[in-house]
């Protein structure tokens, strides 16, 4: 660039597996308000990932209708709502999804079953879609899901069935236990990959650098929601980079924590974030909600590699130490051994 | 607190267009007041140390941190929390670019723009950042909220933003936009 | 919240506000004036600071004054930094104060706050001390001004129950060229690693700082040697430095030593920038 000032770019990869309770399962409920519209019900708490939303679109792709008629229910109360048993490591989406399709698939089934006696037909030659059951040979023949999700009543009172309520849940397959010694073990499902990168300029006078540009390509099975998917992705690089860049706490030799309000302890700010680059790659996870894998943390951990990486290129010397402030390389680069 | 009875005042506030009275001590933040006497949970405690914006409030139009200010100070000036916006082209905005995940900075973020998009409608890249890194969002990369203030000030600098405006001055509480300067304390040269 | 409880005030002239100062003083109630009182609330919130009545300045129309009189600027204690910066009649100031805190925060912290406050920084002080402004100050005893070189020596000297109302700075000064650079350890909005500002007079090239030792200063010690343009100016540099009223401190923002590499850096870009080479 100039006499100094030098750009570098550092790449980092990752690999990460949701390592839960073996046993850590999800619930969920699907039930139908009288003009055919859904209720969604689970345990995955909402806190600004957009999971329920997602769910939402799952069981709207699963019912065949828009998602703009299901209504999901956010308040959680331990005593009725089903578990999910954290709303941690990534695993909202994967647990609670294959749940969510599992109770429609319930009440799907309940719907045909009801139908098939309406409409005298054998549910294997029924399908929902569009808020109806209806032949799938002869779409006119059908009923609407309003009619039957609370029982269907013949023009004389008799009536069949009655409240359509779908459950359904979900348990992750064979996981157990690592071995402490070993390692060996199986974890969690899935192993998901991304790779960063960070581009960065220092100024070799005083080691400030400026964080112009940061890539993120994971693997996200499949992208369930393009924006939330790329929000997710965007604000674990963010915490990363802020992670790596400044965020630490520092303790007296008692320790005493010497920056304990958000005046010493600083994150990144408006306008101190790099240009973001998130894309994505679809190798499905079979066991997936329609193939999808975690993405919400991920984002995050190669950040502080990938930085690392670029300033230790730019500044000649081996970064091995968070975070990386403007002293802590220039003492590097004075040859004081990092602690 | 001993003796808070002997400290108790009679506030009268207006916060989003309406005259509000509350019991407050001297001490009381604005904050704590617009929360706990007036309901209006808009505002957020963060930091509670001027830190993180997560509590600003519009007072006389301009952006201020409801932690940093004592409420009586806010007696006869115009106090604007998020409640008092309804559906304002700020809000659209952040809705359309998922300018928001958790949500908690949310509120402190959209009064700034909205004060910013009123007081500085033609502002620069270097205006924007000033005045928005006075809020933290921990969920977003700001990229979002970026998204988002550029276009806010491109519908208020386009024509078409001139609908928008009447439609958020409508929208917005009384008063929302004056300057201190403007209304006459004796500061020259403002340029607001 | 503030754990505990005080009375306010807010007096509409300098008379009545040090009268009431005063009184609640006698009557042991530990007064504080309050300007933009945003240090204040965030320390008393932590029991760092005790009152039992705060006295506000805002409703005094003197300290809300910028005017411009007889060539002399005169500059209200009780103006916001956004103010300072948004109005432009006194850029250096504007933009020396711009480098404190955070936007939305300098709508309340006040100029008379800042220069006043009980942190090391005081950034808003350096543009005075660099223009010989003298500071109009008002208490029991009546009213005094007095030029900022005698008033403040890292601090604000204030006899008991003085404040300060105005600063008079001769407006020749608001055109001279200047520069105001701060530094930070990394975060946008920080306190200083290292502030300076300066100014270029016909005499020679003025320097004030913040953030290097425990309080803010200008030298005249130090402007001499930077002044010495027979030397080059590296070398002015480090010889500055060493005449510097006080160490350069260590804490969390940054190592003495690394401070002084930017503080070095930065003299030299000021220098450079006024043409001081
Ligand atoms: C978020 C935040 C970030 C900050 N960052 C910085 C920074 O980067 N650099 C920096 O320099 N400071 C910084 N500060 C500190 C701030 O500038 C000072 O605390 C300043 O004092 C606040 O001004 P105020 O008007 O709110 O003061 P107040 O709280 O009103 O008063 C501060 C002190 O000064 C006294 N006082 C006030 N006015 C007068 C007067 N006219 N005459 C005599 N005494 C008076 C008061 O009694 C009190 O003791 C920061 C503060 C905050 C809240
Ligand atoms: S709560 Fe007011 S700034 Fe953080
Ligand atoms: S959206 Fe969560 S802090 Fe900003």
């Amino acid at each position: 660039m100039d006499a100094h000032t030098i750009r570098a770019k550092g790449i980092g990869c990752f690999w990460k597996n949701s390592s839960i309770d073996p046993d850590g399962s999800s619930g969920a409920i699907v039930s139908f308000n009288q003009d055919g519209s859904l209720n969604l019900e689970t345990g995955v708490v909402e806190i600004g990932t957009g999971t329920k939303t997602i769910l939402a679109q799952i069981l709207a792709e699963r019912m065949r209708m828009s998602p703009d008629h299901i209504h999901v229910k956010f308040k959680i109360s331990t005593d009725i709502t089903p578990e999910h048993w954290k709303t941690v490591a990534s695993r909202g989406t994967f647990l609670a999804g294959r749940a969510v399709l599992k109770a429609a698939d319930d009440a799907i089934r309940q719907l045909l079953d009801i139908a098939a006696c309406v409409l005298r037909a054998d549910p294997v030659d029924l399908e929902l879609g569009h808020g109806y059951v209806y032949a799938r040979a002869d779409p006119s023949v059908r009923i609407a899901v309003k009619d039957i999700c609370y029982g269907y009543k013949y023009p004389n009172g008799n009536s069949i069935g009655g409240q359509i309520i779908g459950r359904g849940h979900y348990i992750q397959r064979r996981m157990n236990y690592t071995n402490p010694e070993t390692g060996e073990g199986t974890p969690g499902p899935e192993w998901n990959v991304g790779a960063q990168a960070v581009e960065i300029e220092l100024d070799t006078r005083d080691y400030s650098y400026k964080l112009l540009k940061a890539i993120s390509v994971n693997d996200a099975g499949k992208v369930l929601n393009p924006k939330a998917a790329k929000g997710q992705v965007m604000g674990a690089m963010s915490m990363g980079l802020s992670f790596a860049n400044r965020e630490t706490f520092m303790f007296s030799g008692e320790g005493a924590i010497y920056n304990a309000s958000l005046r010493d302890y600083n994150v990144i700010r408006y306008g101190e974030n790099p240009e973001y680059v998130v894309e994505f790659i679809e190798s499905p996870c079979l066991d997936g909600p329609y193939g999808a894998r975690a993405l919400g943390e991920h984002g995050l951990i190669a950040m502080p590699a990938a930085l690392a990486a670029a300033l230790s290129r730019a500044a000649g010397v081996q970064l091995n130490r968070l975070p990386l402030f403007p002293e802590t390389i220039w003492r590097a680069k004075m040859g004081e051994p990092q602690p | 607190m001993a003796g808070t009875d002997r400290y108790t005042i009679v506030l009268e506030l207006n916060v989003n267009g309406e005259m509000r009275r509350a019991a407050a001590r001297p001490a009381d933040l604005l904050l704590d007041v617009l929360r706990d006497s007036f309901g209006l949970t808009g505002a957020k405690p963060g930091c509670l140390n001027g830190d993180c914006g997560a509590c600003t409030v519009l007072v006389d139009g301009w952006p201020m941190k409801s932690c940093l200010m004592l409420a009586v100070e806010a007696e006869g000036k115009a106090v604007t929390t998020v409640e008092g916006l309804k559906n304002t082209a700020v809000q659209r905005e952040f809705v359309d670019k998922f300018a928001f995940q958790c949500g908690y900075c949310t509120p402190g973020f959209v009064m700034n723009v909205y004060g910013l998009a009123h007081l500085r409608p033609d502002a620069d890249e270097h205006t924007v950042k000033d005045w928005l890194q006075s809020n933290i969002c921990r969920c977003t990369g700001y990229e979002e909220i970026r998204d988002a203030v550029v276009s806010v000030l491109q519908r208020r600098a386009s024509s078409a933003a001139d609908a928008a405006v009447a439609e958020d001055a409508t929208n917005a509480a009384d008063g929302a936009v004056d300057s201190p300067m403007r209304k006459g304390s004796a500061a020259n040269g403002s340029d607001t | 919240m503030i754990p505990y409880n005080f009375d306010y005030y807010a007096p509409a002239t300098v008379a009545e506000a040090a009268a009431l100062f005063q009184r609640l003083d006698a009557e042991g109630k530990q007064p504080l004036y309050y300007s933009g009182g945003t240090e204040i609330i965030t320390i008393g919130r932590i029991n760092r600071i005790y009152t039992e009545a705060v006295i506000d300045l805002k409703r005094i129309p003197d300290c809300r004054q910028a005017a411009v009189q007889s060539g002399k600027l005169v500059l209200g204690s009780a103006l916001t930094l956004s103010e300072l910066y948004d109005s432009r009649v006194f850029p250096l100031l504007g933009e020396t104060g711009a480098g404190v805190a955070d936007r939305t925060s300098r709508n309340k912290i006040t100029f008379g706050g800042n220069i006043c406050s009980k942190f090391i920084y005081r950034e808003a002080v350096l543009p005075l001390l660099l223009t010989d402004s003298e500071v109009r100050i008002a208490g029991p005893g009546g009213a005094r001004q007095t030029p900022i070189a005698e008033a403040f020596d890292g601090q604000l000297r204030l006899g008991r129950g003085e404040f300060v109302v105005q600063t008079v700075t001769d407006e020749s000064y608001a055109r001279m060229p200047y520069v105001t650079i701060k530094k930070r350890k990394v975060a946008a909005i920080d306190y200083p690693l290292v502030t300076v500002a300066a100014l270029r007079t016909s005499e020679g090239i003025r320097i004030a700082f913040s953030g290097v030792c425990a309080f803010p200063f200008r030298s005249q010690a130090v402007e001499r040697m930077l002044n010495r343009r027979e030397l080059p100016l590296r070398d002015r540099i480090d010889q500055s430095i060493a005449l510097f009223p006080a160490p350069v401190i260590s804490d969390i923002k940054g190592s003495a030593a690394y401070r002084e590499l930017v503080l070095k850096l930065v003299m030299e870009q000021t220098m450079r920038a006024l043409g001081g080479e």
